[in-house]
């Protein structure tokens, strides 16, 4: 730049920051030019008065932190060490434990002897059920039994006098 | 500022540093006094911190309580005592991002109350004038913050509203110094565009 010339708006902006980021010849033309060392003043001077303002109008804290007691240190230095002892113990009785601790159903004889004959219950009554599908309920409204038919039939077919079937 | 005063500000800032190192070094070995110090000397900047990014009050104290236990848990981690002030900010600003994330996820579920508005009785004074004022400030800060890019935003805000230096911003955000002026550029840049909000600062407004 020219040594005459006045620094422009970013150079200010730059020299605001640090003056010891200009070019020698912007640094040189600084040292000579009071009106561009004025207004870098003015500008930092705005920067100055945000800095204060920000402070006044930001509010107080009403509480100061609170600290905890310090963590016993002993412990400290053994948390480690209890933390690899908790996990070895419960790793031995995982081993130890039958079948790893998880609990097995054990089916004694008599149970399976009882199951056996439910199942078997079970199963009569499937077949029955095959052979006459409606329930005895419906069976009485719906048909008479073979039997009685069978007499009645008879009966009418060659009555006797005592309604008996010769 | 005048080359004394800058002097001045600067001696005063190097004896700070100082003291700070001293007593992260003390917290790292255990010492509760020197933890309670640091707490004392960065509570209320971490507090600014959280405010800013979640602009309510009540979040911004739960979230400062919940980085100071942080800090204490992990002492132990940090490697050195005189980058004491950019750890305990990396730690806030990464316990914010875990806030916004489980915030996003709720809001996903339709859990979470959204982002909240600025609450003017979040303020302090018992002035209506001054509140007005201040609510009209802040109003234009926030607006103008929330028109930034992310990093843009992040810079900005560590830089202008936590007074950090550029270098320790990029500690924090853990970037190379040319990146955050690339970003802390742009913004400027924006804000030498914002006439309300330069009005704001200059005193021109109304």
């Amino acid at each position: 730049m020219d040594r005459n010339e006045h620094l422009n708006k970013n150079t200010i902006i730059k020299a605001v920051i640090d003056g010891t980021d200009l070019s020698k010849a912007e640094q040189d033309h600084l040292a000579e030019c009071g009106g561009c060392r004025s207004e870098i003043d003015r500008f930092k001077s705005e920067l100055d008065t945000l800095e204060q303002k920000a402070d006044i109008t930001a509010p107080l804290p009403t509480r100061r932190p609170v600290l905890p007691e310090k963590e016993n240190y002993s412990f400290r230095l053994f948390r480690p060490i209890f933390a690899a002892g908790l996990t070895a113990l419960m790793l031995v009785a995982f081993i130890w434990w039958p079948n790893g601790g998880i609990p097995v159903y054990e089916e004694t004889t008599a149970q399976i002897l009882l199951e056996m004959e439910a199942d078997e219950r079970l199963m009569t009554d499937i077949e029955e059920l095959e052979g006459i599908a409606l329930s005895g309920i419906y069976m009485d409204e719906s048909e008479e039994t073979e039997d009685l038919m069978e007499d009645e039939f008879m009966d009418f077919l060659i009555p006797t006098d005592n309604g008996s079937v010769i | 500022m005048t080359p004394d005063r800058k002097k001045e500000f600067d001696r005063t800032m190097s004896d700070q540093n100082h003291q700070i190192t001293i007593l992260a070094e003390n917290a790292m070995a255990g010492n509760r006094v020197s933890i309670e110090q640091l707490v004392d000397i960065f509570h209320q900047d971490i507090f600014r911190l959280v405010y800013y990014k979640t602009r309510t009050r009540m979040d911004a104290e739960d979230i400062t309580q919940e980085i100071f236990i942080k800090m204490m848990k992990n002492l132990h981690r940090l490697k050195s005592p005189n980058k004491f002030k950019s750890w305990l900010f990396s730690i806030a600003y990464n316990h914010i991002r875990d806030y916004f994330r489980k915030q996003k996820m709720l809001g996903v579920f339709g859990l979470n109350a959204g982002v909240k508005d600025f609450n003017p009785e979040d303020q302090d004074t018992n002035n209506p004038d001054e509140d007005l004022l201040k609510k009209e400030f802040q109003d234009k800060l926030f607006e103008f913050i929330e028109d930034l890019s992310r990093w843009e935003k992040e810079i900005f805000i560590l830089r202008f509203i936590n007074h950090l230096k550029i270098r320790e911003v990029a500690a924090v955000l853990k970037k190379n110094e040319s990146t955050i002026k690339t970003h802390l550029y742009r913004a400027i840049e924006k804000l030498s565009r914002n006439n309300e909000l330069r009005d704001l600062l200059t005193g021109d407004a109304g």
